[in-house]
């Protein structure tokens, strides 16, 4: 006799989503997580994309969930050591919902999602650190910990960047049973609080507006490649870095000064006057995409969100949470399609991966593949961001000689910086074609 | 407890000192190294990873701190394999974040 139909390992957003969906069509859930409370593990750099959440919970979900500001204004910046290039996207449209994503601080909305969850009927339990997946024949009966099995006809495993349950089934297995090096940046991320009036007052915006900016780090020296966030929180600010940790090998260059050095930047400095630093946190982002594990699902189990790889983040795009909600759903209605069918074998789990190849979130991530290419590389981490500033430079500085023409400027920035017309319209196509 | 912010650089842990735990005992740490493979490491990625400065050499030998870990998983994929023992603190210990 089982105990429940489906055991969710992990209350972030992909976990809460899968347990939400379960208990809503009446499956029995339980929803496991390590943190004490539920959300205190939970860490992400802020902005959930999309609209998954209005086909899950309702449309108005924003309304009594604890979310901070909707982004109606989004900036893209290149940062140099003295310099900030940036366009601004303002949307007329944006300020009306639906807004195209909400900024969130995680330890905060997760509870509110859990909540959810218990609402529904399902049971949530907090503080267990699962150890282990239990198998019997080859097929996943339930989860192990502290020497007691919990059984289930289904387990969805949730539990994040570092899945520890997907590396002891050997999901990682070719690859020395971790993430590799090269599929994973690493997240730091500062809350300066600020206070609701200075914020509307130095951003611009109000009680139902945001903004969420993504840099380019490009003062960051030798081979080093990271990107940065900024996004307007109810009260305080998300400061952010990524790092790309492959980058920082033989760079004699520390994660946490390249935040520090985010935070003392002259365009970023004098927005946080007078802050209150209130947390400080790191999250490992991984990028292996599609083949990031061997596999997702299995008799009896399946993996959603971070676990499964579905995080994407480039410098100046860092998504997730819309992916884990998303696939969260979709295994969700495979374990309730099984619970039918009476058939919880590897041959109706495997409908989850169909489910997720008809969804965007599977052809998102075969665009991204290409495009990792195209935004970790040196000349939009580095080489870009100079040349812009000297093209600038040598336009707007007035030093009593004639001006050249744009054109040339240009030209003779690309000389001086060593850059390529060949090399640099084929990036260009390629971001076209990519962003 | 909250740090005030000025246009000065920010010792890490003192930037640590506006994050909340629950700190288990040391016989319970979640992560331990090998000293000795780390004897054996040639690059030190640890060092310049870890986002809260929990590995340090002391006397030449690599200690880790498993108290400031924020349990990201950084040293985990950087480390020499075999070095890194690397856990989820017990259920409800470790990093407690606040904001997230």
């Amino acid at each position: 006799m089982d105990d429940f139909d489906a055991i969710v390992v992990g209350a972030g957003m992909g976990g809460c989503a899968a347990a939400y969906r379960l208990a809503e069509k009446g499956a029995s859930v339980l929803l496991v997580d390590r943190g004490k409370p539920i959300g205190s593990k939970n860490l992400s750099g802020g902005v959930i994309w999309g609209h998954e959440l209005d086909d899950l919970v309702g449309e108005d979900w924003y309304k009594e969930a604890p979310v901070e500001r909707p982004v109606t204004r989004k900036g893209v910046h290149m940062l140099t050591e003295g310099s900030d290039f940036g366009v601004n996207f303002d949307r007329g449209e944006w300020r009306e919902p639906p807004h195209p994503g909400w900024i969130v601080l995680r330890a905060k909305t997760d509870p509110w999602f859990a909540g959810k969850v218990e609402e529904q009927g399902g049971m949530v339990v907090e503080g267990v650190n699962v150890e282990s997946v239990v198998f019997e024949d080859g097929k996943a009966v339930g989860v192990e910990q502290a020497g007691e099995t919990i059984r289930a006809n289904a387990v969805v495993i949730a539990d994040g960047a570092n899945s520890r349950l997907s590396i002891d089934m050997g999901l990682r297995e070719e690859t020395d049973d971790k993430i590799p090096i090269e599929n994973a940046a690493l997240g730091i991320k500062e809350i300066v609080e600020l206070g609701e009036d200075t914020i509307d007052e130095r951003f611009n915006v109000d009680g139902s507006s945001g903004v969420a900016h993504e840099y380019v780090c490009g003062w960051t020296e030798g081979d080093v490649m990271a990107g940065g966030f900024l996004y307007t929180n109810k009260e305080s600010i998300s400061l952010g870095v990524v790092v790309r940790v492959e980058s920082l090998w033989n760079q004699e260059k520390v994660s946490h000064d390249i935040m520090e050095e985010f935070r003392l930047h002259p365009s970023i400095e004098p927005l946080l006057e007078g802050g209150e630093l209130i947390e400080y946190g790191a999250h490992l982002i991984p990028e292996g995409g599609l083949d990031y594990v061997d596999k997702r699902h299995g008799d009896g189990w399946m993996l959603v969100g971070d676990a499964a790889g579905f995080c994407f983040s480039n410098g100046m795009v860092i998504q997730g949470m819309n992916y884990a909600v998303g696939s969260g759903i979709r295994a969700a209605e495979t374990v309730l399609d099984a619970k039918e069918r009476g058939d919880f074998s590897s041959k109706t789990m495997q409908e989850y991966k169909r489910r997720l190849q008809q969804s965007y979130i599977w052809k998102d991530f075969q665009r991204f593949s290409d495009m990792e290419e195209v935004v970790w590389n040196q000349r939009i981490h580095h080489l870009y961001p100079e040349l812009v500033e000297g093209v600038f430079t040598e336009m707007f500085t007035q030093d009593e000689t004639p001006k050249e023409k744009t054109r040339d400027v240009v030209r003779n920035q690309m000389k001086e910086k060593g850059v390529s017309p060949l090399t640099m319209i084929k990036d260009a196509l390629n971001a076209g074609k990519n962003l | 407890m909250s740090q005030q912010l000025t246009d000065e650089k920010f010792d890490i842990k003192a930037r640590l000192g506006a994050t909340s735990y629950n700190f288990d005992d040391e016989e319970h740490a979640h992560i331990s190294i090998d000293p000795e493979i780390c004897e054996t490491c040639t690059h030190r990625m640890c060092m310049y990873s870890c986002p809260v400065n929990c590995f340090t050499l002391v006397d030449g030998k690599m200690t880790f701190q498993y108290e400031d870990c924020v349990e990201c998983g950084t040293c985990d994929i950087v480390c020499t394999p075999g070095s890194v023992d690397w856990n989820h603190p017990r259920g409800g210990f470790g990093v407690k974040y606040r904001e997230g």
